[in-house]
């Protein structure tokens, strides 16, 4: 938890936190929930001083208040996948601020999945994508194809090559970097405990998807793995765990039907019917309805 | 002699005009609640959590009446803290389209789109979002939930999507139980709303607790944390069917429900 020093309000120096070190005043949370008469005296700070550092550091690390108009004004700025099928699935694609799981057995097409909504965002006018490249398996050409296949003009391709930024990441604790870089926070020391690791990714996450409105796509394997109060033993479940499963908003399953037709079903979601399908074909050219 | 002394705020809220009890859901509470209660969702995931809670906010929101037609919101304000970003406003609108039209079929009318609209976009003014991202903001907000309150007399409902959303980040800096986490924030809101007459209502996850406890149990858990009505939700034995497990200080029952694009179903 945020600490207080002089970084958090420049009025609160050295001989002051230690004086609100020794009154058990030592994070931002004990500042705020102190009365500030009490502060007052402790910090020899005027009263109106220790309101506005209160009024501060609400601002600085409290969270995003929105009315709801404005809330749902953003909502419906839906950005198309645009492969039919799957936006009509989704009524319409994908809103922002969603944290969206691709899941699926390997060799499903999760990947390819991901290549085609990334590269049918980039070639919009207004579309950035982040890449993070976990398995060192980016590759150009294919990338390009699925652009080239929707023949796309050629000045369109290379906005959208310039638009795609590639991030290879080797571990989870630099993945978890490259995203706190991403929205400028300073990088904490990081645990290597996995529930721990897996909160830091979900909190980064959360941050772009709240404060910037972005869409956020992962992509993930199903596993068979049979853990405790577990009924059905056949029950598939995403991997990484029970936190990281109730983590994501939207889950999408993908799943081989025969040759290169794949279902997508909605696995959770708020708004769409639970276990909705559609059928895709898959191939180099990426997905298409 | 004893004087006996009395805070601002204390006083204030003596004077606040005489506030509206409110019915969130006719089947769930057979009586207004008490403005002051604190209930409870908590299930497995994908058993509705998440839109029964977007469904007290609607009915919240949603105005008594509309130029005749009734449409039985409560005409009141709320406040939303999202802590996993599930929360969709559009969600919200789409319960309330439903109950409009619901409202109107009843009265035998067929309302033009913008008068929905219309209803939809006034009620939404009366809910106000607050996002975080981590527990540190979470802290902060709970700790100036009266700065809220005391901003705008008509907030009664504070509703929060999940309360366990950061346990692991508390976790992480001490260990404690995730019920002692929840119950812990509980204190926080309940000190916050104490002199204002705020349902509270929030989703959490099921703990590792054992599915069946004991009525007596279940009181003695309800009186510990200051939860006035613990709604478990489970899964039924047939598919797309749910139940409701509704435990209050005097009062235990089971509803079956489905879900739908128009919210919870309730089945007598």
């Amino acid at each position: 938890m945020a600490k207080l020093n002089a970084d958090v309000h420049p009025s609160l120096l050295e001989t002051v936190t230690e004086n609100l070190r020794r009154r058990n005043v030592v994070t931002i949370v004990d500042f705020v929930s102190t009365d500030p008469i009490k502060l007052t005296n402790i910090t020899g700070l005027s009263h109106t001083d220790v309101l506005q550092v209160k009024q501060y550091i609400l601002k600085k690390f409290g969270g995003i208040k929105k009315n709801a108009t404005q809330l749902l004004a953003i909502e419906r700025n839906v950005i198309p996948i645009s492969v039919t099928c799957l936006d009509e699935l989704l009524r319409g694609g994908l809103y922002p601020g969603q944290l969206c799981e691709l899941c699926g057995p390997s060799a499903s097409g999760k990947t390819q999945l991901c290549f085609t909504i990334a590269a049918n965002v980039a070639s919009r006018s207004d579309g950035i994508v982040w890449y993070f490249d976990t398995k060192k398996d980016f590759c150009r050409l294919r990338y390009e194809g699925i652009m080239r296949a929707r023949n796309f003009e050629q000045k369109i391709i290379e906005d959208a090559l310039r638009s795609t930024k590639i991030y290879q990441t080797r571990s989870s604790h630099e993945l978890i970097k490259a995203l706190r870089q991403l929205v400028t926070r300073n990088a904490q020391q990081s645990d290597n405990e996995t529930t721990y690791e897996l909160e830091d990714l979900a909190e980064v996450c959360r941050f772009l998807t709240m404060e910037y409105q972005a869409v956020v796509i992962t992509v993930n394997i199903i596993t068979r793995w049979n853990s405790p109060g577990q009924t059905d033993s056949t029950d598939i479940i995403p991997a990484l765990g029970k936190y990281w499963a109730r983590i994501p908003a939207t889950r999408l399953m993908i799943t081989r039907l025969h040759g290169e037709i794949r279902k997508i079903n909605v696995w959770k979601d708020l708004r769409l019917i639970e276990n909705s399908s559609c059928t895709v074909t898959i191939n180099d050219i990426g997905v298409t309805s | 002699m004893q004087f006996h002394s009395e805070g601002g705020l204390e006083l204030l809220s003596r004077f606040r005009e005489k506030p509206r009890s409110i019915n969130l859901d006719d089947v769930l509470f057979s009586t207004d609640i008490d403005n002051k209660s604190v209930i409870e969702i908590v299930g497995a995931s994908s058993t509705g959590k998440t839109v029964l809670l977007c469904q007290f906010i609607a009915k919240c929101i949603l105005p008594a009446r509309y130029k005749g037609i009734k449409i039985d919101g409560c005409d009141a304000c709320a406040i939303l803290i999202n802590t996993l970003g599930h929360v969709q406003m559009s969600k919200i609108a789409e319960l309330m389209t439903s109950t409009i039209r619901n409202a109107y079929q009843v009265a035998n009318v067929q309302p033009p789109a913008e008068t929905v609209d219309y209803i939809i976009n006034r009620s939404l003014e009366n809910l106000t979002v607050i996002s975080c991202c981590n527990n540190n903001q979470l802290q902060l907000i709970l700790h100036t939930l009266e700065d809220e309150f005391l901003s705008n007399g008509k907030i009664t409902l504070l509703a929060i999507d999940n309360i366990l959303a950061y346990y692991w980040q508390a976790r992480k800096e001490n260990i404690l139980t995730m019920n002692y986490y929840a119950t812990g924030l509980l204190k926080i809101i309940q000190s916050q709303t104490s002199q204002f007459h705020t349902v509270t209502v929030y989703t959490r996850w099921d703990g590792p607790v054992p599915t069946y406890e004991s009525y007596a149990k279940c009181i003695d858990t309800l009186e510990r944390t200051g939860v006035n009505y613990k709604l478990q939700l489970s899964k039924g034995t047939r598919i797309r069917e749910f139940m409701c497990h509704v435990q209050s200080t005097n009062d235990v029952k089971q509803i079956c429900y489905t879900i739908s694009d128009s919210g919870i179903k309730w089945i007598r």
